[in-house]
């Protein structure tokens, strides 16, 4: 057991397997970190499961209540209406509208009379 | 209104609150488009045809409670024709209803924002959003023939309204807001009075106080009754059709004055007098006739002469000049005499049986 002890390839041997040991204990703590980056990933997965069941929330309020009671502030309509500058130009403008403004045609029956 | 005017937008509104959405937002139409007929497609030219849509986004509540008021929806036209058996799950009264009778129907901006259709509409004042509708040109614009005209003193020989001639009372000072905008009744005879003369008359009617008249009558008799300034319009005899051109149409007779003291047919706590004024409404039994056999087929239950408030108030009148002004004047009643033959039934409840006699002359 001596002269094997002493023999050079011996030590070799024991110092690769204890490297060896040692990358394998190492392994596992290494391999730790990713998981727990797995097990955050669910975490960062849920906000889309709350994304799918939004919508089923919002459509639930829908149902339950008529649509004109769902009260709704004008911010959401000024952001997402576009421009009424062509709007503006025309109807701010006495001399087009005077051009362009048309009285709608009232159709009246020759049989109507009386005040009503 | 020139039709440019209608739909003239004044600048200053642009700075105005009600302007931060947009015109499309509110009104639809194209954006970035010059020629007329492009910039208007999808366009809403009454916004708040739907209010919940439109001013309903920021005004919530108002907007809620003003969704079934007796502006928007005629609620009283409704029940009365369903009084006289109109059956609004036909499609013929649904017709002839939706086709001759939804013309009154108001939504937010046409009065705060637009005249009348009835005056042919348009801006009010550059799309201005009034928070206080005008008197004259909004309320007046729809209830002119009975109302406006009677309080600005129109019809010839018959004065205004006191409380329009000297005090400059606009509508608003004795109709509260909540009348506008609640729908909770069917008429507006459904409810206690409302404005009720002695919200502000309490201490003038007082049953024995200074005036002798008003303990005798207070009970039995109705404020107008005595302070009518005169008479009031009437309509009579309206039909309903489409011409053979399919275009709708509708026919009165000629109105006409009238002044007319029946038996109160809405007698109770609230209004609990004998005599009241009346004045004929434009309805009979065939209205609907151009639509579908006898779709009113219970017409006599309620009276074609009816309550009524005008609005021409004055202190002293013709008919409170003296006792024997009001006592005996048979012209003054509404008698048998008065009422056409195929109309005695549904009138019977307030024809006057007896017209009060003429009082000894030492009596007044």
């Amino acid at each position: 057991m001596k002269s094997v002890m002493k023999r050079p390839v011996f030590w070799a041997i024991v110092g690769v397997v204890l490297l060896g040991a040692l990358v394998l204990f190492l392994r596992p703590s290494a391999s730790l970190a990713p998981n727990s980056e797995a097990a955050a990933q669910p975490a960062a997965v849920d906000p889309s499961i709350l994304i799918e069941s939004a919508p089923q929330a919002v459509s639930m309020v829908a149902q339950e209540a008529p649509a004109q009671e769902q009260p709704e502030t004008s911010a959401p309509v000024v952001a997402d209406t576009p421009s009424s500058d062509n709007c503006i130009a025309c109807h701010t403008n006495q001399a087009v509208l005077e051009q362009l403004a048309e009285e709608p045609e009232e159709v009246v029956s020759e049989l109507a009379a009386g005040e009503g | 209104m020139e039709a440019w005017k209608k739909v003239f937008v004044e600048e200053d509104f642009l700075d105005d609150v009600h302007a931060e959405p947009g015109c499309i937002a509110c009104h639809g139409g194209q954006s970035g488009v010059m020629d007329k007929v492009q910039a208007h497609e999808g366009l809403l030219p009454k916004a708040s045809a739907n209010p919940q849509q439109s001013c309903g986004t920021c005004h919530v509540g108002i907007v809620e409670q003003a969704r079934d008021s007796n502006h928007r929806m005629q609620l009283g036209y409704q029940e009365v024709l369903e009084h006289r058996g109109a059956d609004f799950t036909m499609p013929e009264t649904v017709k002839a209803y939706t086709t001759h009778c939804t013309k009154c129907h108001a939504d937010c901006g046409d009065c705060h924002v637009s005249r009348p259709s009835a005056l042919d509409g348009g801006l009010i004042a550059g799309h201005q959003v009034k928070r206080v509708a005008s008197v004259f040109v909004t309320c007046g614009g729809c209830h002119s023939a009975r109302v406006s005209d009677e309080y600005k003193g129109v019809h010839e020989g018959i004065p205004a309204d006191v409380h329009w001639e000297k005090a400059g009372m606009p509508c608003t000072q004795c109709h509260t807001m909540d009348e506008y905008h609640e729908g909770t009744h069917g008429t507006r005879y459904d409810d206690a009075p409302s404005p009720d003369c002695v919200d502000c008359h309490a201490d003038d009617v007082t049953v024995g106080g200074d005036n002798l008249q008003h303990t005798i009558h207070t009970s039995t008799v109705q404020c107008q009754v005595c302070h009518a300034a005169g008479e009031y319009k009437s309509c009579s005899n309206c039909h309903t059709g489409r011409d053979d051109s399919g275009i709708p149409y509708t026919t009165t007779d000629p109105s006409e004055m009238t002044f007319k003291i029946g038996a109160n047919p809405l007698k109770s706590d609230d209004r609990p007098w004998d005599y009241v004024l009346v004045r004929h409404v434009p309805t009979n039994s065939d209205l609907f006739d151009f639509y579908g056999d006898n779709l009113l087929p219970e017409f006599d239950n309620l009276p074609t002469w009816k309550y009524t408030t005008p609005h021409n108030m004055q202190r002293i009148t013709p008919q409170n000049a003296s006792c024997n002004s009001c006592h005996g004047q048979t012209d003054l009643f509404l008698t048998e005499n008065d009422v056409v033959a195929e109309e005695l039934e549904a009138n019977r409840d307030v024809i006057v049986p007896r017209v009060p006699p003429t009082r000894p002359e030492q009596r007044q």
